[in-house]
């Protein structure tokens, strides 16, 4: 298992051969979301990385409409496939580009959106074929996930052990809408809460490229790296290029060969944001979708008749009959759920048309008139019992 | 040369059976709806097996397409019973199925004919990643919403796909599928249908050196309007246009299908009177519920004035969804499903599926069996009034509260 790097300068190449990173991404600001390199520089610093040991990779992570992508596609064929050990990916515009045109290019893609099942995961590989030399995969799956998929995915996996949750991602420029006396050209910082429950706290860069918006921890494993050591991850990455105005990467340069779990947190002491494990145990961002709406008015298949559209204090109820195949009929035995839950049942004695007029049943798509029951207010569903 | 005839698919949001009968009554083309599972909205009605057949059997019969969204992105555990329902819909007969996630378009591959739409959740933007997409088995890209009309056009004619847009509604602020926010601030997974609408919020901005911005909308995002557009949408032939908002009421529903349905038409067969009629359409999309318009990323890319400023951004009044018309009994009388109430001697609209809305003032107010006068129509009743002349089964009625 890897340990990869990003950099901005020469002076952080040095520092991340000195701690042992292998790797290392080199994000140009024109093609990489969080690069802030030029591309003159972009290409310099490739070479002095491979001088210093490390796997220089071409960082091409932005999101691209088709003009932006001819653009890129123009700079990226100037790059010698010589230069990097491989390109990283996102848009999968680029990912087909790569694979099409540049055959000496080893690919890294990116799968950190979406992407959270094995079957979707497990067809990106084999598109890839073998010039797929890693994925990098979502902060979401939790540990048990990682494990299972790695004990059955050859290509190498990825994740991130330490750096800023990217929350959202936005080609409009956020922050300088905000500012009428400021272009939208360089970049921008600010933090963002709301009073509104959790969001507090966020992160927010503005950038050529638009606006990236963080949590307001960072995403930690590295103090668990004596478990990630035994899942067969490929490459765990730390990427520290947002960090602003401290000297954080030398400062956390042992995280690159720590072996133990003590003397990562150790180092973590001086990581400058609270930091959280988010998912990586498990991930029940699912189990509030039942909240969401009444389950009361949720229809069943089975019996049912249709809905109670009116509900005439101590007169009648009006039944809309809505399953094809189903009618209402006299001397039929129907249940009433109402949208508060509550379910009564009733034999319908008395069946008469919106016209007033007796008959012996009620199709579907027609209207018929029952007995008041009390507690069954309209949008209550009938079924057959 | 263009051909004279090219006509977008109108694609209406059904985010109910009611919904989609207003939709498929006045005018859409085809439909998208969800199942119970699989969809990203969670909170919606969304159709049983048993209401997806009949769904499918009624827009048929009408001559009307039906899409079924399966555009969540899914765990390895949600991915139990797809297979089922993939063979379920299958049966139904629909005409497509809106996807994002990869995992998902194999299954659906595997286990049926299904076309199958990229959703724009999966953010699609360029030529290159369609002929991806191509290869993987879809047969029509939902463009991310980041890419133009011409743009579209471009990746129709590179591609060979089929290319839908967002012609109208609310919209993400993020790259579709790039959010996350309710995930990590909610605990609810925005693409698996718990999405909380974070964005909307208000937010404090604190940036280094300035003052503080409070109160401010700055990740809210302003609705798509782009009837105005129709021209560039045919003539880019853009196969289908698509009005969000599954989580609308159903005067929504039959409000935008109607006038979206008239754009197309007009447009298509009498530009100059499309031009004439465009000012009344644009009131029709005023009369319903949205945010400040704008032309989000149709013609250009949008940014600085694409975001709301100091208010949540309901745009004035909008009329309010008196009812449907149960029955409409010749020279008689309308029975009326009331869903806000409405007063007699107070005047209403009826919506005709084609055709000029029909003011009329409510001269009485009967009880559903017609045996009680009524001063007022209370929500969740049926109630007659006097028959409305040109008045049919499904017809929706308005009270007009927008300029």
């Amino acid at each position: 298992m890897i340990r990869v790097g990003a950099a901005n300068s020469l002076e952080d190449l040095k520092v991340l051969a000195r701690a042992g990173a292998r790797e290392v991404l080199l994000g140009a600001k024109i093609l990489s979301r969080y690069g802030s390199l030029e591309f003159s520089t972009l290409i310099e610093l490739a070479d002095s990385a491979k001088k210093l040991g490390l796997r220089p990779i071409l960082e091409w992570d932005i999101l691209m409409t088709q003009p932006e992508f001819e653009k890129a596609c123009v700079l990226i064929d100037v790059v010698s496939s010589k230069l990097f050990d491989a390109v990283r990916v996102q848009d999968v515009g680029a990912f087909e580009y790569v694979l099409r045109t540049r055959p000496e290019d080893s690919i890294q893609l990116i799968l950190e959106t979406g992407n959270h099942n094995f079957e979707g995961v497990k067809r990106w590989c084999e598109y890839g074929g073998k010039r797929l030399e890693r994925i990098m995969l979502s902060s979401q799956l939790p540990v048990s996930v990682l494990q299972e998929w790695i004990s059955k995915i050859s290509t190498p996996i990825e994740v991130l052990a330490l750096g800023p949750v990217l929350i959202l991602y936005t080609p409009r420029h956020l922050l300088s809408n905000q500012l009428p006396d400021v272009e939208a050209a360089g970049i921008l910082r600010a933090t963002a809460s709301s009073e509104e429950s959790f969001h507090s706290g966020l992160r927010v860069i503005e950038n050529q490229h638009g606006t990236l918006v963080f949590l307001g921890k960072d995403y930690c494993l590295i103090d668990q790296i004596e478990e990630l050591s035994t899942l067969g991850l490929g490459a765990l990455r730390i990427d520290l290029r947002l960090a602003e105005g401290v000297d954080l990467l030398s400062k956390m340069a042992g995280l690159f060969s720590v072996k133990k779990s003590d003397e990562a947190a150790l180092i973590l002491k001086n990581y400058p944001h609270e930091t959280t494990r988010c998912f990586f145990k498990a991930n029940n961002t699912d189990k509030a979708f039942v909240k969401l709406k009444n389950e009361n008015l949720a229809r069943e298949d089975h019996g049912f008749v249709g809905e109670v559209v009116e509900s005439a204090k101590d007169s009648y109820l009006v039944i809309h009959v809505r399953a094809k195949n189903q009618k209402l009929f006299k001397g039929q035995k129907i249940c009433l759920t109402s949208p508060e839950g509550q379910s009564q049942e009733m034999t319908i004695h008395s069946l008469r048309n919106i016209d007033s007029q007796e008959v012996s049943e009620v199709l579907c798509g027609d209207l018929g008139v029952i007995s008041y029951l009390k507690r069954c207010p309209a949008k209550s569903s009938v079924y057959q019992v | 040369m263009i051909p004279p005839m090219f006509k977008p698919e109108l694609l209406s949001p059904a985010g109910s059976f009611d919904k989609l009968k207003a939709a498929v009554s006045y005018g859409a083309d085809a439909v998208y709806l969800a199942g119970q599972q699989f969809g990203l909205r969670s909170a919606a009605d969304n159709f049983t097996p048993d209401e997806m057949h009949e769904a499918v059997q009624f827009a048929h019969e009408r001559g009307v397409k039906v899409y079924v969204t399966l555009n969540s992105f899914p765990f390895d555990r949600d991915m139990e019973g797809l297979s089922e329902f993939i063979r379920m819909i299958s049966s139904a007969g629909v005409d497509g199925v809106i996807v994002s996630d990869l995992g998902v378009i194999n299954v659906i591959a595997r286990e049926s004919q299904i076309p199958i739409h990229l959703s724009t959740q999966a953010s699609c933007l360029n030529a290159e990643a369609g002929k991806l997409w191509k290869k993987m088995g879809v047969k029509r890209l939902i463009l991310g919403r980041e890419v133009s009309i011409q743009q579209a056009g471009q990746i129709k004619r590179e591609t060979g796909l089929e290319v839908e847009l967002f012609i109208h509604g609310s919209m993400c602020m993020a790259y579709s599928g790039n959010c996350t926010i309710s995930n990590y601030t909610k605990g609810r997974d925005s693409n698996r249908g718990g999405c909380a609408q974070s964005c909307r919020f208000s937010y404090t901005l604190n940036y280094p050196e300035k003052e503080s911005l409070e109160n401010r909308f700055f990740m809210s995002s302003k609705d798509t309007l782009g009837v105005d557009l129709m021209p560039y949408f045919i003539k880019e032939q853009i196969d289908s246009v698509k009005v969000e908002g599954r989580m609308r009421s159903i005067l929504y529903a039959g409000v935008l299908s109607k006038t979206y349905r008239a754009a197309i038409d007009l447009c298509t067969s009498n530009p100059t009177a499309f031009q004439q009629k465009l000012a009344h359409l644009n009131a029709e999309l005023n009369s319903v519920p949205h945010r400040e318009y704008m032309h989000a990323n149709l013609m250009e890319a949008a940014d600085h004035g694409s975001v709301l400023d100091t208010d949540s951004g309901r745009k004035g009044a909008h009329d309010e969804f008196a009812g449907v018309v149960r029955k409409a009994i010749l020279n008689q009388y309308l029975l009326i499903e009331v869903r806000s109430a409405f007063k007699e001697g107070e005047t209403l609209e009826l919506i005709p599926f084609e055709g000029e809305v029909a003011p009329f003032q409510v001269k009485s107010i009967l009880n559903s069996l017609g045996h009680t006068r009524l001063e007022q129509a209370k929500v969740n009743t049926l109630v007659r009034v006097p028959y409305v002349l040109g008045a049919e089964d499904g017809h929706l009625i308005r009270i007009k509260r927008s300029l």
